[in-house]
């Protein structure tokens, strides 16, 4: 009889293993639970046994070939009758359960009073129901919000009347202040990381003087980030699931403070256009966001958040959810400098920049050298 | 002039009675309704002398009763049928589902018949006397199904039921015939349509929905969550189970997130399947507790009247089913 030998759902997110050495060729004789052939996950090394004792028939996928979970990887020669131990049909579980020949269960057709109805909360507080759902939604409120909600239900479940009297205290926050709230929330779901370094930022406040609309340290940085994304594209995509989607312009948006919050308005294309001309497009992309009429982040693959206005000269900003990275501008401090023409201390002037970026997208090489390039654009700005 | 008091049979008698008098077009025919009997339940006692020759004694032919019906409303007539029990109209459900409930949708010609059920159990009653049969009636598009709860409804709805253009199967309660008292004087009393559901009692923790005489058992459990639970339970009377009003149905789960429809007949392929089914597909987001049925146990009606007890959904079982769903 033959039994397909698959490749088992290892204790991990991953999909598929790829086939690195097979331990056992054809023709051989294995026992139960020996293993057969080594397989790389995205994380590790492991082997797969082999599900029942018999011989090896036939490989059916070479080292290199990766593999989806529960697809045949081999066949194996078993005796009549032998139950495939630990490795179940992964494709059928039906196929496995029935293998092993068992009485067929009375068909009652009434199930006895206190049976017929089984509690969907039961085991954990981990049910969360339609209606406790949509208030969440309405609410602002995320799943993670419920740890901080007494449930009154069964096993501690949150019930709708238990969100109902966790949001009875305070006050509604704004329409604005909700949008951030909802938005960062969202964000801060994924594993978001920073890198940072200093930029030299005397070449830049004389160029700006030289340039029309004498452009903002901010319009710098968004210019600089543009022409970096574009020369480094790591992180110039979005990510849907576990799909990347490569972004067919530098979109980029701005953060803005008003009243109560931050807009954050998109500029298109901002590696197509020179200092001057996004100069204009910020200033009216600004304008009309403060005046109301835009309040999406469009399809904007990054932010710059240019923090030193408040005085800061540090701080890790969240992207928006599905932008990947938020670029910020500390303040503009004096620091000393040696100058070796005068072979004393001159002053220089410095501002920090911090990208805090989506961990699942890029490594810290990655964007730590696109911030280098944004550096060292910013610190050279003719390149602009 | 001071209400007054009359039984759920009273108010069907009060209707027959105004309905031959306001319309000469209205007859009825059923077993052993005319003459000093006036019916198995006496609806029609006396009405046979006041309206000589319009209140027939038919032949125990169920099928043949409404197919005469049929004809008669073909022809301008406006036939009230009873059918001594609602278990016996079985017999004529070739004509009702068949004939009555398909011919307007064939011919483009109404069919204003109107069908008395005698429905319901009563404790010794047994599987022939007992029986609620809107499951299989309702099942049919082209029947307007009514089950009154109250004695202004047995009144206005049998009222509204003559009036009706479309054939109405007009499922009357047993258990309320004679138990049933309330002040009711027709002039003054308002009342919902023909198709309206009504909301008995108001609350927010629960919603029940019943029906017919289920209603009243409905409300004692509601008194009762009340005053052991501190529970706010809304009670829904459906009054029309064909239409279906959905939007009071709807409204109030979009109120309390939870619900528990209770029933006489049996589970299986009933109006609370049907309710339910409405309720997951279109106030899912609503909803905070599975919602639950408590009907009769899925078995024939028992004669004993400790078995038709256990059978039958009361009033604790109610509670306890309600408790069930709001500690979800």
């Amino acid at each position: 009889m033959k039994l397909d030998v698959r490749m088992p759902q290892f204790g991990e997110s991953a999909a598929e293993a790829t086939i690195v050495a097979w331990l056992v060729q054809p023709g051989a004789q294995v026992a139960a639970e020996q293993e057969i052939v080594e397989v790389q996950t995205e994380k590790s090394l492991l082997t797969v046994a082999a599900p029942a004792a018999g011989i090896l028939v036939e490989h059916r996928a070479g080292p290199g070939d990766a593999v989806a979970v529960g697809d045949v990887i081999a066949l194996l020669n078993v005796a009549e009758g032998t139950p495939a131990q630990g490795a179940p049909n992964l494709t059928n579980p039906a196929a496995s359960a029935s293998s092993s020949a068992t009485e067929p269960r009375p068909i009652r057709s009434r199930p006895p009073r206190g049976e017929a109805f089984l509690r969907a909360a039961m085991g954990d507080a981990a049910f969360i129901s339609p209606a406790v759902r949509a208030r969440l939604l309405e609410a602002g409120l995320t799943i993670s919000d419920l740890a901080t909600i007494h449930g009154t239900g069964a096993g501690g479940r949150v019930t709708v009347n238990d969100i109902d009297a966790y949001l009875a205290h305070g006050e509604p926050m704004n329409g604005v202040r909700q949008a951030v709230a909802l938005a960062m929330s969202r964000s801060w779901q994924r594993p978001l990381a920073t890198v940072a370094r200093p930029a030299r930022m005397d070449a830049l406040l004389a160029h700006r003087r030289t340039i029309e609309g004498r452009p903002s340290a901010t319009i710098y940085a968004l210019r600089a980030l543009a022409v970096a994304l574009a020369a480094q594209p790591t992180l110039a995509c979005r990510l849907y699931g576990n799909r990347l989607l490569k972004a067919q312009s530098v979109d980029l948006a701005v953060a803005v403070e008003i009243e109560d919050g931050v807009l954050t308005p998109v500029i298109r294309g901002v590696e197509k256009l020179s200092l001057a001309e996004l100069t204009i497009a910020v200033g009216q992309v600004i304008d009309r966001a403060r005046a109301g009429r835009v309040s999406d982040a469009g399809s904007a693959v990054a932010t710059v958040s240019n923090y030193g206005t408040f005085g800061l000269t540090w701080a890790t900003p969240i992207p928006l959810p599905g932008q990947a990275s938020i670029l910020g501008l500390g303040s503009v401090e004096n620091v000393p400098e040696w100058d070796p023409a005068i072979k004393g201390w001159g002053r220089a002037r410095q501002a920090e920049l911090t990208l805090t970026f989506d961990h699942r997208i890029a490594d810290g090489g990655a964007a730590g050298r696109l911030l280098q390039q944004v550096a060292d654009l910013l610190e050279h700005p003719t390149k602009l | 002039m001071s209400p007054r008091q009359l039984t759920y049979m009273d108010a069907i008698r009060l209707a027959l009675g105004d309905s031959l008098a306001a319309d000469p077009r209205v007859f009825i025919y059923g077993q052993d309704i005319a003459g000093a009997f006036g019916g198995a339940f006496k609806a029609t006692k006396g009405l046979a002398e006041r309206f000589p020759g319009r209140v027939l004694n038919s032949p125990i032919a169920e099928d043949a009763m409404a197919a005469v019906a049929i004809g008669a409303a073909l022809e301008g007539a406006r036939p009230i049928i009873e059918f001594q029990f609602a278990d016996f109209s079985s017999v004529a459900f070739n004509q009702i589902v068949n004939h009555a409930a398909t011919y307007f949708w064939r011919t483009g010609r109404s069919v204003p018949a109107v069908f008395r059920l005698p429905g319901g159990g009563t404790p010794g009653g047994g599987p022939f006397h007992s029986q609620m049969p809107e499951a299989w009636l309702t099942h049919h598009p082209g029947l307007v199904v009514v089950a009154p709860s109250t004695v202004a409804d047995a009144y206005f709805m049998l009222r509204d039921a003559v009036a009706c253009p479309d054939p109405v199967v007009y499922i009357e309660h047993k258990g309320l015939y004679n138990h049933l008292k309330a002040e009711f004087d027709p002039p003054t009393t308002e009342h919902l349509g023909l198709g309206a559901a009504a909301v008995r009692r108001s609350g927010r923790d629960c919603t029940l929905i019943s029906y017919s005489a289920m209603v009243h058992t409905c409300l004692e459990a509601a008194d009762k969550l009340a005053r052991d639970h501190h529970l706010d339970v809304e009670v829904i009377d459906l009054r029309c189970l064909r239409p279906l009003d959905t939007r009071t149905i709807l409204e109030s789960i979009a109120r309390t997130s939870r619900v528990v429809m209770v029933t006489e007949s049996w589970p299986f392929g009933g109006i609370a399947a049907e309710v339910l089914a409405v309720i997951a597909t279109e106030a899912f987001q609503y909803l905070d507790a599975p919602p639950r049925r408590m009907c009769a146990e899925d078995t024939p009606i028992p004669y004993h009247p400790e078995l038709y007890h256990a059978h039958h959904p009361d009033a604790d079982r109610i509670v306890q089913t309600v408790l069930e769903t709001v500690d979800f």
